[in-house]
Order: C-alpha cells, then sequence, then structure tokens
C-alpha cells in the first residue's frame, strides 16, 4: 500500500478509546519527534478546526527537521442511534462514521488515508450507547433506543464498505477494543504500526490495564432514566449524574457483582443474532484472530505473532521505558 | 386510667412526626453531661422505641424491661427520665386502618405504654399542628423514606379526611395517663418563637422549673422543593434500602430544596379551605384551656 499520509482512528465510546486516546496525547511529544503530528476530536469538535490544530502540529514537526509529516488524527464517533432520530441517512453501529471521515479528509486535503476502525461486539456497543444516552439527559428505555437489537442493522460489514468508498481512502483496517483489555500497550502500538512506528516510541506510559471508568450501573440506568425527565438544564443534568455515579455505579471492583443493562439471556440472543456477521467480518477483515471472537465472553487475546498483536510481555519490540 | 407507682418521673415525647422532634431529640442527645448534671437522664431512641413496643413485641419486651428495672434502680442518682420517640403511637395513616385516624394504633399503645412505665411517675408530650400542614409534611416525610406514591393517591390510600382531629388521640392519652399528665403543645408556636423558644417551651412543659440552657438550635430539616418531589417520585421506585433512601433524601434536599425551587404544591386551595373550616375551630379547642394548655375535660 502506498503509504498513507492520514491515518484517522475511529471509534466511540469505551474505556479501551479512552484509554487509547490518552496515551496518544501523552505520546505527542514523542510523535512530533518523529514527524507525526496528531489531533483528536471529541463528538462535537467539527472538523474545520483541524487545518489550526494541525498547522501548530506541523510546525512542531518541522521543528524536528521532518520533511513528510504524516498526519494521526483520533476522532471518536456516536455510538447508534444516538444520532438525530428519524434520520435515515444515519444509521448502523456508528452512525457519524462515514461523514466524519469525509470532513476530516476534507479539512485536511489528504489523498492517502488509510482507516484505523475500532469495533466492539454489538451488545457491549449498545450498553454504552444507552448508558451515554441517559447520561446525555435520555429518559427512555434501553429497549427504546433499541427496538431492532434482534436484527443485525448493528453489523459493521456494510460500514466497513462505506469507508472503503470515501475518495483518498485507501484502507480501512478493522480492530476490535475487546483486544486493549488483555494487552494495552499491543492495543496502542497496533495503531502506532499503522503511521511506522511500532516498537520506536517510549510506551512506559501506557497504563498495565484499561482503566475503568465509572458507569451507572444497570439500576442506576434506571433511575437517571426517570429522574432525567424531571431536569431542565445541563447543572441539573451534571449534578444528578455525579450522584448517581457516586451511588448507583459500577467501579472495576464491583462490577462483577453488578448487572450490566442486559440480562444474560438477552445478551445472549444478540450475540448470537450477530454471529453469522460477526464471524463473516473477522474472517475477511480480522485474519489474525478466530472468526468466533464474539462468540463467546472469553478475553479476546490476539495470537503472539504475525501482524497481530502480543501480550505486553511477550513484545520486546514494543518500548516500556527508555532504558528497554 | 391505671394507676401508676410513685416514682421517679418518666416523661416521654411521643410525637408527633413532623413537630420539631428532631430538633428536641438533638439538643437532648448533644447535652447529655449537662443534662446528668441536672440529674436528668435521656433516653436514646433505640431504648424509647423498645419502651413504646414492649407490650406488643415480644423480641424487645424483655430488654425494655430491664433498661427500666435498671433505670428504676439508678432513680437514687436522677430526678427525671426523659424519652422522644416520633414514632411511639404507631406510625401515622394506616392504609389498612384508614378509618381510624390520624394514628389508627395510638390507643392500643398509649394503653400499654401506661402499664409498660407503671413503676415510674409518667408524663406523656404532645406536640402537635394543624391537619393540613401535617398532611402535607408527613407526606414528604414518607417519600424522603422511599415512598413513591403521587400526593393525591397517597390521601386516596392513607387519609380519610374526615378523620383528622387531634382530639381523639389527647383523650386516650387522658384517658390512660391522666389529664395532669398530659402535656400538649402547638408546633406553629415555633413561627413566633423560633427554634430555640420552641425548645425551651418543650423542655419547661417536660420539666417545669428546669432552666436549661439551650442556645441556638443546630438541626433543621430541610425540605424539598417541587423538583425536588418530582425527582424523589421518580427515583424512588428503584431504591432498594434505607441507606439509598437516606442518599437520595439527602442529596435531593440539599440540592433541590425549597430554598433554590418553589415549594411542592401538594393540597389544592379548596381542600385547604375545607380543612380549615372542618378543623380549625377544633384545633383551637385543643389549646383553650390557657396559656396553652390542653383542656383537662
Amino acid at each position: 500500500m502506498t503509504r498513507p499520509h492520514l491515518v484517522l482512528q475511529l471509534g466511540a465510546s469505551h474505556d479501551s478509546i479512552d484509554m487509547l486516546r490518552e496515551a496518544l496525547t501523552g505520546l505527542r511529544p514523542q510523535l512530533r519527534a518523529h514527524g507525526v503530528s496528531f489531533a483528536a476530536l471529541g463528538r462535537d469538535d467539527p472538523a474545520h478546526t483541524l487545518p489550526g490544530l494541525l498547522d501548530e502540529e506541523r510546525t512542531h514537526a518541522h521543528a524536528a527537521r521532518h520533511q513528510v509529516c504524516p498526519t494521526l488524527i483520533s476522532c471518536l464517533l456516536s455510538g447508534p442511534e444516538a444520532s438525530p432520530a428519524g434520520d435515515p441517512s444515519v444509521s448502523g453501529p456508528y452512525p457519524d462514521a462515514v461523514t466524519v471521515t469525509r470532513r476530516v479528509i476534507e479539512a485536511t486535503g489528504s489523498s492517502q488515508v488509510l482507516v484505523l476502525l475500532h469495533i466492539q461486539r454489538q451488545d457491549r456497543l449498545m450498553e454504552r450507547a444507552y448508558l451515554d444516552a441517559v447520561l446525555a439527559g435520555g429518559s427512555h428505555e434501553f429497549a427504546d433506543q433499541f427496538p431492532q437489537r434482534q436484527d443485525t442493522s448493528l453489523d459493521f460489514g456494510p460500514l466497513v464498505k462505506q469507508l472503503r468508498e470515501v475518495p483518498a481512502v485507501l484502507e480501512v483496517r478493522v480492530r476490535p477494543v475487546e483486544l486493549a483489555l488483555a494487552d494495552p500497550l499491543g492495543f496502542v502500538d497496533d495503531v502506532l504500526e499503522a503511521i511506522g512506528l511500532s516498537g520506536e516510541l517510549d510506551l512506559s506510559a501506557v497504563p498495565a490495564a484499561v482503566p475503568a471508568t465509572r458507569r451507572l450501573s444497570a439500576r442506576g440506568a434506571r433511575i437517571a432514566a426517570a429522574m432525567n425527565a424531571h431536569l431542565d438544564d445541563d447543572a441539573e443534568r451534571a449534578d444528578v449524574h455525579e450522584f448517581l455515579l457516586e451511588h448507583f455505579g459500577v467501579t472495576a471492583a464491583r462490577a462483577a457483582n453488578v448487572r450490566g443493562i442486559l440480562s444474560d439471556d438477552e445478551r445472549a440472543r444478540i450475540v448470537q443474532t450477530y454471529a453469522q456477521v460477526n464471524h463473516a467480518l473477522f474472517a475477511e477483515h480480522l485474519r489474525d484472530l478466530p472468526a468466533d471472537s464474539y462468540g463467546d465472553e472469553e478475553p479476546m487475546v490476539a495470537p503472539a505473532s504475525g501482524s497481530g498483536y502480543a501480550t505486553s510481555a511477550d513484545r520486546p519490540a514494543v518500548r516500556r521505558s527508555n532504558s528497554s | 386510667m391505671v394507676e401508676a407507682e410513685s416514682g421517679a418521673p418518666f416523661v416521654y415525647h411521643v410525637g408527633a412526626h413532623k413537630t420539631g422532634t428532631s430538633l428536641l431529640q438533638h439538643y437532648l442527645s448533644s447535652n447529655r453531661p449537662m443534662l446528668r448534671e441536672r440529674r436528668i437522664l435521656y433516653i436514646g431512641r433505640a431504648v424509647a422505641d423498645q419502651i413504646a413496643r414492649a407490650r406488643e413485641d415480644p423480641e424487645v419486651a424483655d430488654e425494655a424491661k430491664a433498661h427500666l428495672r435498671k433505670f428504676r434502680r439508678r432513680s437514687e442518682a436522677y430526678d427525671v427520665f426523659l424519652a422522644s420517640y416520633e414514632n411511639a403511637l404507631g406510625p401515622p395513616f394506616s392504609r389498612a386502618r384508614k378509618d381510624r385516624g390520624l394514628y389508627p394504633r395510638s390507643a392500643a399503645r398509649m394503653a400499654a405504654l401506661v402499664k409498660t412505665l407503671r413503676m415510674f411517675r409518667p408524663k406523656i408530650l404532645l406536640t402537635v399542628r394543624p391537619p393540613a400542614e401535617f398532611l402535607e409534611s408527613y407526606y414528604l416525610q414518607s417519600v424522603h423514606q422511599g415512598g413513591y406514591l403521587e400526593f393525591g393517591d397517597w390521601l386516596d390510600q392513607h387519609v380519610d379526611l374526615e378523620l383528622l382531629s387531634w382530639r381523639p388521640i389527647i383523650d386516650n392519652l387522658i384517658s390512660a395517663f391522666g389529664a395532669d399528665a398530659v402535656e400538649v403543645v402547638d408546633f406553629r408556636m415555633i413561627r413566633t418563637s423560633g427554634a430555640d423558644g420552641y425548645l425551651r417551651e418543650l423542655l419547661n412543659r417536660m420539666m417545669p422549673g428546669t432552666a436549661l440552657e439551650t442556645g441556638a438550635p443546630a438541626v433543621s430539616n430541610a425540605s424539598i422543593s417541587d423538583k425536588g418531589l418530582r425527582l424523589a417520585l421518580a427515583g424512588n421506585p428503584y431504591l432498594r434500602d434505607k441507606d439509598e433512601q437516606i442518599a437520595m433524601r439527602r442529596f435531593l434536599q440539599t440540592r433541590f430544596s425549597n430554598l433554590a425551587y418553589p415549594r411542592p404544591v401538594l393540597l389544592s386551595d379548596d381542600q385547604k379551605r375545607w380543612l380549615h373550616d372542618r378543623y380549625s375551630q377544633d384545633y383551637d379547642d385543643l389549646f383553650a384551656g390557657g396559656a396553652d394548655r390542653v383542656s383537662a375535660e
């Protein structure tokens, strides 16, 4: 493949994505030293701010005397159904993925783009999207947000195809966010590999485990949805949600004893519903992983050799500190 | 009426709810050393509860009796024993006993209490407020304790508006303890005399002539706003235990209090007018004996 001028990392809200974006931000000085401009866009950040951000980055990169300045941009996408309801042009697992991709490419003027698409298993994607919607003030039930949870409308396959058809996109790489849970270091390094820096940076600041952000328990989400209907502004919502996260939140320590939004049966049904399309997705786009990787609750681990991931311990090429 | 033995005075403040009970209890529990120096023993809520239920709950009967025997043994050291427990009359507004007025179990409770306290000289203090205020205030408390019925539904299910007079309760108290052993105080006094003045009045009624320093009371139960009430009614159905209820109550009282938002409107103007017409004379008559003292008739 022609060396990309722009690597566009796309992913929706997830602890692994939060960790990745934080790690990349922390790596910014090293990226600059290697001539790489890095920018991170939130869900509400307009793409037209990118040229300004990147100009500053390129100044630093040029200061490091690099002639070619590849660019890495991380974009946080909306989850399913979080977009304006009833708009048929936005659907699928990441409704704004194609639009965001087009806008970033337009804003940066890039002609050679590699898209790194981080996917999530559909049941987890739905849960996270529902929690995000509730924390944004939604007062609806989970079933109202996902009435179609027993069809395959959150299949990532069509999205990959759509992204490939965006002008200037040379390649779409698909990676599951779940890999970060077993190997955060490998997860970050995989992104660096896309810009040719695998094993080149000091990753000692990358956490050994993906930090779990506070989130609402299933009951906390129900309380939040019920209370949201009576809240009028962001300040009220922020205070109520802080209270609920404190008293009805899930921490990593409690997670094992607290039910998710979905019952075990419903989760199993969704996993089964998507089994075939996920199998096809993995078979086509994630050949280094078992095709049934999304078929059970086992932690997902990439193979230690080939083009896939390795555990931190098995990965001597990835530098965890200056001395290694 | 059961004749009490001659013994140390045992003054029991039996409520009602939402009439400054927290104010009194906080003062008494915070000033135990000072009270002891004055030969007054304040008995905490847990023991007061056991004493109130001693004759209906075998599980607490033995413990209550043991406490009372201990108090009696210590009557050389104390001139008066004090208790305050707002549930002593039982809970108000029972759904199952809607036809029995404000405190459906009060008659049985007081008949039992007079027997439980027979080794002392009991005296009862009852603090009251007008029925309309009591209704609204107690409803909000029920929401603070995890309830989630809309006011109208709660009213329909728990309250007979024809049976909101305090008179039957006071008559029962007088019947059980004797007119001289029953004091009734109007909670509305707190508006004219302030919390400190009201507290001093309660102490004086419990122990006439005992001039106790009160100071500025620190206890004030904040009340929730209309929005706070809406939020509580929405969230309460999902709460599982007392700790969660307390956390929710504290949050709403702090963040959505009626200092920052409009007060909840519970009774309609028509309902208030009707209750006023129905009960204002009856309520005022409770204190018609002069100097805020209950009629002994």
